[in-house]
């Protein structure tokens, strides 16, 4: 090794062990806050770690609650209604029970049937 | 090169994990690696910045910024490219920096002279730092830095980048290419030429 490379050697190590000493002396004001934005860099990492885990579990929790859902109306539903053709002869029945129609008018039916309506309309017009 | 990848997605991806726990047990071990690797290069990375820019509110800005560029964006990179990734952001926020302060100070070329940094100017008992010299030999220390500083600045950019790289961080000529974006060939030029440029300047001072 030369006298001019070994000068280079010398000043290499010599400007390294300065600039070391300088980082490492940094004053406490600096250090606290290179602290706190290493903090925040973990955090920032970390941070879309947790944002990822839950992109992962929202579609599976939203699937299962509605689920949940689904089955929590079912087993609360209510009594199924009674059918329409169940209800109207029951409807049909009281209408005729409430009438105040004489019944015997229908023991009759035999004879409104034998009457011709296009007769009674001749007789209305003449009269 | 995959950019916003989490950290999940690439660890499942790259290790297939059975279970869930086992992702993020994986996750949170690869988080401390990130922790313990910033903690590590911070100090140093902090004082390149500071060096480049003269400035140390624009250093702690730009090491800030180059730490949550790293953990965004690389942290599920392995663990061995984060030093040359974590450079190469530090010295594009340098630049940057650099550049800003190109176009401010032609913009207010012409406005009233007046010192904006006067009242923010830290308090010089604030930057007492906690190393145990004596005040003779701290001020000699002191004189010596700021020469070394001075030189180191006044050095041309990519010769400072190689230099400070190499010789301060540490990094072999490889890595050092990586961060800067260059040959193995420019490193060791850029690198031999500062030397060459330090000991120039520095030479009466420290002979």
């Amino acid at each position: 090794m030369s006298a001019e490379d070994e000068k280079l050697r010398e000043l290499e190590a010599r400007t390294r062990r300065l600039l070391l000493e300088s980082a490492e002396d940094l004053n406490a004001e600096t250090r606290s806050r290179l602290t706190r934005a290493r903090f925040a860099a973990v955090e920032a990492a970390s941070g879309a770690a947790t944002s990822e885990r839950w992109r992962t579990w929202v579609p599976v929790g939203s699937v299962a609650g509605a689920a949940a859902l689904a089955l929590l109306l079912w087993s609360q539903r209510p009594e199924a209604p009674p059918k329409m053709t169940d209800v109207q002869p029951a409807v049909d029945d009281l209408d005729i029970l409430v009438a105040d129609e004489s019944f015997d008018l229908l023991e009759d039916l035999e004879f409104y049937d034998s009457i011709d309506p296009a007769q009674g309309a001749d007789d209305a017009d003449i009269g | 090169m995959i950019r916003s990848a989490t950290l999940p997605a690439a660890l499942a991806g790259r290790h297939g994990f059975e279970s869930a726990g086992m992702l993020e047990e994986a996750v949170l071990e690869r988080t401390r690696e990130l922790e313990r690797f910033l903690a590590e290069v911070e100090r140093r990375a902090y004082r390149i910045a500071e060096i480049a820019v003269r400035d140390a509110q624009d250093a702690l800005d730009i090491v800030q910024d180059a730490m949550l560029q790293l953990a965004r964006r690389y942290a599920n990179r392995p663990a061995e490219e984060w030093k040359p990734l974590f450079y190469r952001i530090l010295r594009n926020r340098i630049r940057d920096c650099q550049r800003r302060r190109v176009v401010r100070s032609r913009i207010f070329a012409w406005w009233p002279v007046r010192d904006a940094d006067d009242e923010e100017r830290p308090d010089p008992i604030d930057n007492v730092s906690a190393g145990g010299l004596a005040p003779p030999e701290r001020l000699q220390v002191n004189e010596t830095m700021q020469a070394l500083e001075e030189a180191i600045a006044a050095l041309p950019q990519r010769q400072q980048q190689a230099f400070l790289l190499r010789n301060f961080e540490g990094l072999d000529v490889a890595a050092t290419a990586q961060a800067m974006g260059c040959s193995e060939g420019s490193v060791k030029t850029h690198y031999f030429r500062a030397l060459q440029s330090l000991r120039e300047r520095l030479g009466d001072f420290w002979s």
